[in-house]
């Protein structure tokens, strides 16, 4: 999934309803991050919510979703894999319809980094890649093959 | 314990479980309380410790110390707490609950606080 399109999807989550902030990480590293919070807290906010779900998964535990009502609002932790999504927001009755739409992000994030394994995949089978170089990424070679292609038809 | 049946449960937690009941317990100066059974109010109390000290530290770096309530989805299962606004709010006391289901999260906490008013 592209950045612009990570970013189209979960801007109309972080504009929705009280939702206030938002930050979707991969481990402890911070993947897309709209939230009105200085970079160091989002750094220890993100690590804090792997170090948790570390801990879970020490105990043989594997809790997909918390909520924490605070004074100030609420958040709702999505754990997905490797991937941690959290949501900050005013109402707290809203917390059954940010899930759900934290969750249907994930679904679509998902599929599309299992289209760009099988594509990539397809495009690194032995005698598909011809005169290709053995070196470089999958990405580099999808680029690689645009370009020929834009170069024939100039 | 997400839908089968502990071998020695006691009725009151047999009849939640068979039922998709939510077992409700209470928690005060360290010690918690239910009505299904030791293992199971262990259980609610080794949550709700966890839940706590993860509230602790998200708040920590928010800048949000008082937590008002905390749940958690793992598997078929919900569990959660919420603090007794009635109580000491030095000392205050704590209502919970387990439910061997996925719960709407507002609903599940809007029915600790009925047990809490009850």
């Amino acid at each position: 999934m592209s950045p612009q399109i990570v970013s189209s999807s979960l801007g109309a989550l972080r504009n929705a309803g009280s939702v206030f902030g938002l930050i979707l990480a991969h481990g402890q590293e911070i993947i897309y991050q709209d939230a009105p919070f200085p970079a160091q807290t989002l750094e220890e906010l993100s690590s804090t919510v792997d170090d948790i779900a570390y801990y879970f998964e020490q105990e043989g535990r594997y809790p997909d979703q918390l909520s924490f009502g605070f004074d100030g609002g609420s958040i709702l932790i999505i754990i997905q894999g490797r991937h941690r999504m959290l949501v900050f927001h005013h109402h707290a009755d809203e917390v059954d319809f940010v899930g759900k739409a934290a969750k249907a992000f994930f679904k679509d994030y998902e599929m599309n980094l299992l289209t760009e394994e099988w594509v990539v995949g397809q495009q690194a089978e032995p005698g598909e890649a011809g005169s290709q170089s053995s070196s470089g990424s999958g990405h580099r070679q999808s680029t690689q093959r645009v370009a020929v292609r834009a170069n024939q038809e100039g | 314990m997400t839908g089968q049946i502990e071998e020695g449960a006691n009725a009151a937690l047999q009849e939640a479980l068979k039922n998709r009941q939510m077992r409700f317990f209470r928690a005060s100066r360290g010690s918690a309380k239910g009505r299904t059974g030791s293992a199971d109010t262990a259980r609610f109390a080794d949550n709700l410790m966890i839940l706590q000290e993860c509230a602790l530290l998200l708040g920590e770096k928010l800048q949000m110390s008082a937590v008002a309530h905390a749940i958690f989805y793992e598997g078929d299962e919900t569990s959660g707490f919420c603090f007794d606004p009635n109580s000491n709010s030095q000392n205050p006391d704590v209502a919970g609950a387990i439910v061997n289901q996925r719960m709407p999260m507002k609903e599940f906490i809007s029915s600790i606080r009925d047990f809490i008013n009850s």
